[in-house]
């Protein structure tokens, strides 16, 4: 798997390839790794897909129930923290994730959280087996001033990049979702060679 | 002793029977009720709609912090009567089972397990010891399948209702009720019907005193009915009042009472 998250002024891309590797088997080739939370948050996921799974159900009832009690919608800010706190109370039988939060409620939003709740919020950011290989492409193309469109470019010729050399990325197909002010956009680009 | 009250002492714990088996604190529960501000749900083919009293008593109160229809999930919402304070407890609870069941079973609450669970609490508060019974009364409407109504007591009981009333103004709302109610009656004129059953309760019906939210089967989302569509309502009221001065009928609707 690798999954990427750039913050930008206008908005949050979240890019992620789509391949499950089970061991050293290719499962299948068209699977999401980015889930929808909230109509303004989203989740990449990378690891257990059980415990990512559970975790984004929790996160939705958590947001849903937030929304109903203080009559306002919970910021990635507020759910980045959530998450870390449910994370870190797990500490010794923890969830095999690593998941990236991108949202965009009151103001863009990016944060990494590893399996025992390390929470960083940061701007550009990758998780997964490629990730190495995704962090090295935005480290040279990311700048503070791009435009939505740039990162999204920038995100998909990271977890490209990453597919071509992580035998555990997918370099066919890339889920990317943009979060802007409008709301959340999705779609999928193809490569054919 | 000169002065023993009848029953003395049946009163005090609400876990302790009086000798004709009523449970004084669930009845006197009923009576903040009755003193409480009214709330009123039609039912129609393809939804129900909800309507409440606004008691604002005074114009330095912030209206956008009264606001009493409350909403439980996207397809749900609860009006009180009663003590306010207890009523927000209970919908606060109603808001967490909500969520509770869609994480376990991923779909939307049906209306009947949130209010089967209201009316577990209320019931648990009648009968275990070092608690009061919620002096509340919700109407819980919403849809799944069908549009529903119900009606939560302060003892537990629970009932479903095509148009029902609680509060102070129960009695002259129901009389409007069964004269008015068809069960063919449409989205607009339930909603006139459930503002008129409302209004003639008030001695002064405005806009500003009254909330109404509806939902409908096609959107399944709660919508508040906006001001100015109120004013229409309550404007036509007023003018059908006055064009036919019909006399009230005092009906005394206390005998539902016994279903409890």
């Amino acid at each position: 798997t690798t999954t990427v998250g750039i913050r930008t002024k206008e908005g949050v891309v979240l890019a992620a390839d789509t391949q499950a590797s089970l061991d050293h088997m290719v499962e299948t080739l068209n699977i999401r790794k980015i889930l929808p939370i909230t109509d303004r948050i989203a989740i990449t996921t990378a690891g257990s897909v059980g415990d990512v799974q559970a975790l984004a159900r929790m996160l939705e009832a958590e947001a849903r129930y937030y929304q109903f009690t203080w009559g306002r919608p919970m910021t990635a800010k507020a759910m980045a923290h959530l998450l870390s706190n449910i994370l870190n109370e797990n500490k010794w039988f923890p969830y095999m994730v690593q998941i990236i939060i991108g949202g965009y409620v009151e103001e863009p939003t990016l944060a990494n959280l590893d399996p025992l709740g390390g929470l960083i919020f940061d701007d550009y950011t990758a998780t997964g087996s490629g990730s190495p290989f995704a962090i090295a492409v935005l480290e040279d193309g990311f700048r503070k001033d791009m435009s939505l469109e740039e990162a999204k470019e920038l995100a998909v010729r990271a977890v490209r990049t990453a597919g071509k050399r992580d035998v555990y990325t997918g370099d066919r197909k890339v889920q990317v979702v943009v979060i802007s002010k409008d709301g959340m956009k999705e779609e999928f680009v193809e490569f054919k060679e | 002793m000169a002065f023993v009250p009848p029953q003395a002492g049946y009163d005090r714990a609400i876990t302790v029977f009086s000798p004709d088996g009523r449970l004084f604190q669930v009845n006197y529960a009923r009576e903040a009720v009755k003193r409480g501000a009214t709330a009123v749900g039609v039912k129609w083919k393809d939804g129900v709609v909800l309507a409440v009293e606004k008691r604002i008593t005074s114009k330095l109160i912030e209206p956008s912090s009264y606001e009493k229809i409350f909403l439980i999930d996207d397809h749900i919402a609860a009006a009180p009567s009663g003590i306010i304070a207890d009523a927000r407890v209970l919908v606060d609870r109603a808001r967490l089972e909500a969520q509770i069941y869609r994480l376990t079973y991923g779909e939307p609450v049906p209306l009947t397990v949130l209010v089967k669970k209201i009316c577990d609490l209320k019931q648990a508060h009648t009968q275990y010891g070092g608690v009061r019974p919620f002096g509340a009364a919700l109407l819980m409407a919403g849809v799944n399948e069908k549009p529903e109504l119900f009606e939560t007591d302060p003892s537990g009981a629970y009932f479903e209702w095509k148009a029902v009333a609680i509060g102070s103004g129960r009695n002259t709302a129901m009389a409007i009720f069964e004269e008015h109610y068809r069960d063919d009656i449409g989205k607009d004129d339930a909603i006139k019907l459930a503002i008129l059953a409302l209004a003639k309760t008030l001695e002064e019906p405005t806009a500003e005193g009254i909330e109404v939210a509806y939902i409908t089967m096609d959107e399944k989302r709660w919508k508040k009915l906006p001001r100015e569509e109120l004013e229409k309502y309550i404007n036509e009221i007023l003018q059908e009042v006055k064009e036919e001065e019909v006399e009230e009928k005092q009906e005394d609707y206390s005998e539902l009472d016994q279903n409890y």
